[in-house]
């Protein structure tokens, strides 16, 4: 540790002359982590359980398409927070998304955060006049999802003089469009403890 | 033991027919530091529908309970990476326990794996994949 | 135990000490501010400004002087600035938290720092504000249309909100050690014969779950997340504001509400409008003096002395000045106030009383102790000539520590109260009129998008209104309704 103190600190002498330290970085305190480390920093939900909740539903979710003959076409709505705590849920149906379109064992229908976009583009395409006829995309040909994702997460939370216990629960189903049927569910359960 | 352990190599030898599958546990499973009480001592994998399934046990050879992290590399029939790195999970064994997980992989072009298992009580030469 | 006898001596000469402790009195915060707030209360903005560059002459600016600031342009309607000046405020509050997260005790060695008045130390800012800032300069994003930007603040904010609980918990537990190395008995401020109890123990205050955590701010959280379409993040912004605010309907509805308004299609016309009422001012803090039993080395062995050390208090504002409703062309819609930000101020106190107590006191002993050494080389008359003198040096020494002032340091310009009220409106130009003690002021307010906050503050006999525009850079400000008539009547009502 002091080592590389005293190398930054001939580095930063050496400021206009060459650098016999050459790696390609500009000495400071900050450093990069390794973003798929546990986090542990403090038992709020954090990075870890964003990649592990997305993870095991992606995994889940894969193998359950695997048995379709055709690959799906879904679509992902919200996902509820019930808990108190502030979880930007999107950004782990964005994550479960990005595994499943990677993995090519399902297809997505544009979701409704994103069908004001879609649609607003679409109409400019038709209606401006400005694009040529050949190359504009026709309404009216859009795909509809056969299939819908939703969940919820869910959070107990307990505490004493000593110990904070959270407990998460995030829960997701996929429904047939059509027939109304849930064709798939499942969850994802961790346990925090920390001590206050 | 080591009958359990030709046991499972057996059931690998005949659920998976790819050339690259290795013979031994060990030789599936890069440790992070030295091993003091977290390792693998089971492995099954299994193909469902196409993508490869892995039940692993991991065994703490000690009385106190042993935090430890896991992770799988997914790798084609040549060993070539088909998936980006994953998220290392922790996983708490209490004390004796033999700690069961399944896990499938993400797509169906991964053939083959190695998993990476590291533990708080490791000895390690550098540092472990825990951030604190 | 020769310290008993002398301890009754000590308490005879208490008077003696306390009076010296009245006449040598040095301006605090309050009193340097006075002229300023005043002036600002008046609506005499520009020259409230320049009373305050005066105030604050030298070239090294201090975290209070960009909070007020902040504030004081922004009641100009000059937006951009109040933005910039409580960024700056914001640099110094995360220079603060780095501390606090790389090595808390450089911060927590303030405890230590026992010799230096707490006057003297660099003021962090008290819990309450390092969040009202960010809530603050979120209400600036708005008003400049800045939604994106109000989000990130709010973002800041949870942060911030978990920085300092971490803190909080950490420097109790230091404060509480640092008492028991030192034999202090008096570390709860219920223990201080004479200080204003009830300020502290009042219900309001107690029933916060600390001195940072707001209705409002959740609640502002809840309405930014929610004009950004992001429920999963907007549901916990109203489930709290609700834990905080029980049982009121216009605040449950946040939450209850939020699935089908975000599921309804939006018209332009129709536009969501976020009311936030902000009346009153933060409180000003007041030293008081009052004797707390020290144990001082002296030659004799401890003596137990009353030392008078001066008490920093915050009173409860008597004028609750939040109206009851808002009317919006006409319609009459109920204002709910969420955050009273005198009871966050005396709930701040509240938490920092032990630390103050225990700093105030090592000060007290150490400046004894060195005293009481220093009267030991010219003693050699009896035992009661050796004790007078001996006590005579404790006076001087102790007297010195009374005639601080306590720590009076606030954010004053900061709004008391926060209310909201809730309604669509057309888009358009709305007239909206509060009913206040100084009579009825109204201002013209444009709203737009399918969200909008507007922004009232009623300040002194005035009314001061900003509304955003969603997603556009465009800011609509409504000037100020000044009015002055009854001005005086009211002001001297208000002084109470």
């Amino acid at each position: 540790m002091s080592f590389y103190k005293v190398a930054a600190a001939v580095c930063i002498s050496a400021a206009l002359g060459a650098c016999a330290n050459s790696t390609p970085t500009v000495n400071g305190d900050v450093r990069y982590g390794d973003a798929q480390a546990v986090e542990t920093v403090t038992n709020q939900f954090g990075s870890t359980d964003l990649q592990t909740i997305a993870e095991a539903m992606a995994r889940s979710l894969a193998q359950t398409a695997a048995g379709f003959k055709t690959r799906p076409l879904v679509t992902i709505a919200d996902v509820k927070n019930k808990t108190d705590e502030y979880i930007d849920t999107r950004s782990i149906t964005d994550s479960i998304r990005t595994q499943l379109l990677k993995s090519g064992t399902m297809r997505f229908a544009t979701d409704i955060a994103g069908m004001r976009e879609q649609t607003d583009e679409l109409a400019r395409q038709n209606t401006s006049g400005l694009y040529k006829q050949s190359s504009v995309a026709r309404t009216g040909q859009m795909e509809a999802a056969k299939y819908r994702i939703e969940g919820s997460i869910t959070s107990i939370v307990k505490r004493n003089e000593d110990v904070k216990d959270v407990y998460y629960k995030f829960s997701l189903i996929m429904t047939n469009i059509q027939e109304g049927t849930i064709e798939w569910a499942d969850e994802k359960e961790i346990r925090k403890t920390s001590p206050r | 033991m080591i009958r359990r352990v030709l046991l499972v190599l057996a059931l690998l030898a005949a659920t998976l027919s790819q050339p690259a599958f290795a013979q031994t546990i060990a030789s599936k499973v890069d440790y992070v530091g030295t091993v003091r009480f977290l390792s693998v001592t089971g492995l099954k994998a299994k193909d469902v529908n196409g993508l490869l399934n892995l039940y692993i046990e991991i065994t703490n050879s000690d009385w106190d309970d042993q935090e430890g992290y896991y992770r799988i590399a997914w790798l084609d029939e040549s060993g070539f990476p088909v998936w980006r790195d994953e998220a290392w999970k922790p996983i708490l064994v209490h004390g004796g326990q033999i700690a069961k997980v399944l896990v499938n992989a993400p797509t169906p072009k991964a053939r083959d794996f190695k998993i990476e298992v590291s533990a708080d009580a490791n000895w390690f030469g550098s540092t472990g994949p825990a951030s604190e | 135990m020769a310290g008993r006898p002398r301890a009754s001596v000590l308490f005879r000469h208490a008077g003696l000490v306390m009076l010296t402790a009245m006449v040598a009195g040095c301006a605090g915060y309050s009193s340097q501010t006075a002229e300023t707030v005043s002036a600002a209360k008046a609506g005499d903005l520009s020259e409230a400004l320049a009373l305050h560059e005066k105030q604050n002459a030298s070239a090294d600016k201090d975290l209070l002087y960009y909070l007020e600031k902040g504030e004081l342009l922004r009641l100009q309607g000059n937006y951009q600035a109040s933005r910039k000046s409580w960024l700056m405020a914001d640099n110094r509050i995360q220079a603060w938290e780095d501390d606090v997260r790389t090595d808390p005790s450089k911060v927590l060695g303030d405890i230590g720092s026992y010799l230096v008045n707490d006057t003297t130390r660099r003021y962090d800012g008290r819990d309450y504000e390092k969040v009202f800032l960010n809530v603050q300069i979120a209400l600036d994003h708005l008003a400049l249309g800045d939604w994106n930007d109000a989000r990130t603040e709010i973002t800041k904010m949870h942060e911030r909100e978990a920085v300092i609980a971490d803190y909080r918990s950490k420097e109790i537990d230091a404060a509480m050690d640092e008492a028991r190395a030192k034999g202090l008995r008096t570390t709860s401020y219920k223990d201080l014969s004479g200080y204003p109890v009830e300020t502290l123990d009042d219900p309001a205050v107690r029933s916060l779950t600390n001195s940072y955590e707001s209705a409002f701010g959740n609640y502002l959280a809840g309405f930014v997340y929610e004009a950004l379409d992001e429920p999963s993040l907007a549901a916990p912004g109203y489930r709290k504001a609700a834990e905080m605010r029980p049982n009121v309907p216009l605040v449950d509805d946040g939450l209850k509400g939020l699935d089908s308004r975000l599921s309804a299609p939006k018209t332009r016309d129709d536009v969501d409008t976020l009311l936030v009422i902000e009346t009153g001012q933060a409180p000003a803090i007041h030293s008081q003096t009052l004797p707390i039993m020290l144990p001082i080395p002296g030659r004799y062995g401890m003596s137990l002395v009353a030392t008078p050390v001066s008490w920093p208090v915050i009173w409860p504002d008597p004028t609750n000045g939040v109206p009851s409703s808002v009317t919006v062309d006409g319609t009459a819609l109920p204002v709910v106030m969420l955050t009273d930000v005198n009871a966050m101020a005396r709930r701040a106190l509240r938490d920092e009383m032990p630390g103050i107590i225990v700093r105030s006191s090592i000060r007290a002993i150490t400046r004894g102790a060195v005293q009481a050494g220093f009267e030991q080389g010219t003693q050699n008359g009896n035992g009661e000539a050796a004790a007078i003198g001996e006590l005579i040096g404790l006076i001087t020494a102790v007297a010195s520590v009374a005639t601080e002032v306590a720590d009076e340091r606030i954010w004053r310009l900061l709004p008391g109260y926060y209310s909201i009220a809730r309604t669509t409106l057309p888009a358009g130009t709305h007239r909206i009129t509060l009913t206040t003690q100084y009579g009825v002021e109204s201002a013209d307010v444009p709203v737009s998008g399918p969200y909008a906050v507007v922004a009232l503050r009623l300040f002194g006999p005035n009314l001061y209104a900003a509304s955003s525009a969603a997603n556009s850079n465009a800011s609509a400000v409504a000037a100020a309704g000044q009015r002055a008539a009854t001005a005086s009547a009211g002001a001297g009502a208000a002084a109470k």
